[in-house]
């Protein structure tokens, strides 16, 4: 049975109005947003979240915030020895790396019970959706922000320690070396340095996973936006074969792997900008990400005023930086150089502009415009 | 695949039970043994801490005796807790006498005269009682936190929020906004007596939070809007920049400018001179350092 929205509201508020139903309210709603985020928040499909408890964590004498330290492989070798010699010696040391935790919370928001009135949609459904969606972005811009530093410092590192750029200028010339980043075929070919975004081809695929696989790793997964995606539907029956071609010219490309390797889709596209494909190990030589304390709900009612936040703690981290590479399908510079001067184009927007609406209704843009007097 | 005979698995089956028996006692003595040990260094830990702090002056074996006594009745807990309360020598000193003055820099006296500077330290640091010191926490709000707009912004220089950075920030400087939303010192730290010009706000993040390296952009949390009372020690009382004043008097204002503070120059509070200073005023002494553990407290107010 569906309740009307409008019923839905008064509820609400009614059951706002005691201890009681808020308690519930932010314990179903805490529970409903939990659940939704690890369908929806891309990082978590590369970096699946552990959950830890404060015993697994470490203070600081210093301030009150939280680390967890991670055990890092210690080096090893063997080597070949004369029945009379002996092997060299190693005093073992195994790196360690902190993984500190923050908060990523929802704003606060708020309305007046009269003001909910006006509403027809269901409050309670713009608190799962706008709370859910919020803090996934968060997560996916954070997420993003690490990995491209992590593909940045090692190109850093292959050229000398310096920032060095990378655009189809710098590739024609042999100024720079592709180490973490690599630019398609296209870009390479382009007549400019622009941000326009050439269609994936199936040769940058297998190039950037020889990126990995060339460091005594195993490329595993592709993170990429549905724009580029979307390209690989206008690959050639050279590229797919008779029978891949005839399938996804019919019902697209249904299959779970790409070239051998497993693949996130995403579509959001103001984080993860199109033209950026990034490729991954498997977790375990790539990174973390702790959950501290799954998302809370906190909602109350002062007066007529109704508020509400949700907000988790979480840490993530590139511990292994060497574990991603990336795949730049522009030839403009993507360094912090911005030699091109289009490095906003190809990096995440920042917090505050993400979630814009893609309507047009407070503009007065809907077709027929009706005015009501 | 090899057949085993009947008399074989007959044999199996009767030495099976004796076997699991006999297995089975020698585990359960050993988990006895085990919490008997376990229970014996508990006791002697105890013991231990109990002469260490003064609290018995038995000897060590009666001592841990009336303990294992005390641990078959079930009260061992209650007497760790108990004496995990007790600071050492808590039953012998009322109190000890010590110089908890701080010394600029991290120069003792000692450290000065070996050096060569004897005498000069102190007389350097007489003069400047009135200077504050960084230590770990600087700023301490004494109002109610929760009416606080506390808002994070992104830092336009992220390497300012490493702790190991001598640029470092420090709880309790003073940032403003620059066109890119993002935080900056308020005032010029190239050298002390610099004022700060537009409104500022402070910085409520002690050095080397991890929350906020954790987070791209560095996004570190500032006062943003609201009124507040607060003990901060980023401070310089004596210096007098532009048209300030030396803080000497309560409810006097308060302006922002770049301060020298044991050897690190940091945005912090002075003096402001009233009327005939043009720069803002952020806030009023609420109370002297004399008279506040050389820490000064002010209220927010805001004043163009």
């Amino acid at each position: 049975m569906s309740v009307p929205a409008r019923v839905l509201n008064d509820m609400f508020s009614q059951k706002l109005g005691t201890v009681e139903g808020r308690e519930k309210i932010a314990e179903y709603g805490g529970t409903y947003i939990r659940d939704r985020l690890r369908e929806v928040s891309y990082a978590r499909k590369i970096v699946p979240p552990e959950n830890v408890t404060r015993a697994d964590c470490q203070r600081s004498v210093n301030h009150d915030t939280l680390v967890k330290i991670v055990d890092v492989e210690p080096k090893s070798r063997a080597m070949s020895v004369t029945f009379r010699g002996q092997p060299t010696a190693r005093f073992i040391r195994g790196p360690k790396a902190e993984v500190a935790f923050f908060t990523i919370s929802s704003e606060m928001f708020q309305k007046t019970e009269q003001e909910l009135l006006a509403y027809e949609m269901p409050i309670t459904k713009v608190i799962e959706d706008n709370s859910v969606k919020d803090i996934q972005e968060i997560e996916d811009r954070e997420f993003t922000i690490h990995i491209e530093s992590a593909v940045q410092a090692l190109q850093q590192e292959a050229n000398g320690g310096t920032v060095t750029t990378l655009n189809r200028t710098t590739i024609a010339a042999g100024t720079v070396v592709e180490f973490s980043v690599r630019k398609g075929e296209l870009a390479r070919t382009a007549l400019t340095n622009d941000a326009t975004v050439r269609p994936v081809q199936r040769p940058d695929i297998v190039n950037l996973r020889k990126l990995l696989n060339g460091n005594r790793l195993r490329a595993e997964r592709l993170l990429m936006t549905e724009v580029d995606w979307d390209d690989l539907l206008q690959w050639t029956v050279e590229d797919f074969g008779d029978r891949l071609q005839s399938e996804t010219a019919v019902d697209g490309y249904k299959y779970n792997t790409l070239l051998g390797l497993s693949y996130v889709r995403t579509i959001k596209t103001d984080i993860l900008r199109p033209g950026n494909i990034y490729v991954f190990t498997r977790p375990e030589f790539f990174g973390k990400f702790f959950v501290l304390n799954n998302t809370k709900f906190y909602i109350d009612k002062v007066a007529n005023t109704i508020s509400w936040q949700a907000w988790e703690d979480i840490a993530m981290s590139v511990i292994n930086i060497a574990s991603v590479r990336k795949l730049e399908l522009y030839s403009a510079d993507a360094t912090s150089n911005n030699a091109d001067g289009l490095l906003a184009s190809f990096i995440p927007v920042d917090e505050d502009e993400l979630g814009a609406a893609n309507n047009r209704v407070d503009q007065g843009l809907r077709f027929p415009q009706v005015s009501q007097f | 695949m090899d057949k085993i005979s009947h008399a074989k698995i007959a044999e199996v089956l009767a030495d099976a039970a004796a076997t699991l028996r006999q297995v089975t006692q020698e585990r359960d003595a050993a988990v006895e043994k085990l919490a008997a040990l376990e229970l014996r260094t508990d006791v002697e830990k105890l013991a231990s801490s109990m002469i260490e702090k003064g609290i018995s002056d038995a000897p060590k074996d009666v001592l841990i005796e009336q303990l294992e006594k005390a641990a078959q009745e079930g009260r061992l807990d209650r007497l760790r807790d108990a004496v995990n309360l007790v600071g050492p020598d808590m039953w012998s000193k009322l109190g000890h006498l010590t110089d908890d003055r701080r010394h600029p820099g991290g120069t003792s006296d000692l450290e000065s005269f070996l050096a060569g500077g004897l005498g000069l330290a102190r007389t350097a640091h007489k003069e400047t009682d009135h200077m504050s010191t960084i230590d770990r926490i600087n700023f301490e709000p004494v109002t109610d936190v929760l009416p606080i707009h506390r808002r994070d912004f992104p830092l336009a220089d992220p390497t300012l929020v490493n702790p190991a950075n001598p640029l470092g920030l420090i709880d309790g400087e003073w940032m403003t906004l620059n066109g890119s939303y993002q935080l900056v010192r308020a005032a010029n730290i190239a050298a002390a007596g610099n004022a700060a010009t537009v409104r500022s706000f402070p910085l409520w993040a002690e050095r080397g939070r991890y929350d906020v390296q954790a987070i791209a952009g560095r996004k570190t949390p500032i006062f943003f809007l609201g009124v507040y009372e607060i003990d901060t020690r980023i401070f310089d009382a004596a210096l007098v920049v532009g048209a300030g004043a030396a803080i000497t008097t309560v409810m006097q204002p308060l302006k922002v400018a770049s301060v020298n503070l044991g050897g690190k120059i940091v945005a912090g509070l002075v003096g402001h001179g009233g009327a005939g200073d043009a720069n803002p005023i952020v806030g009023y002494v609420t109370r002297l350092p004399a008279s506040n553990s050389n820490k000064l407290r002010f209220i927010q107010g805001w004043r163009s």
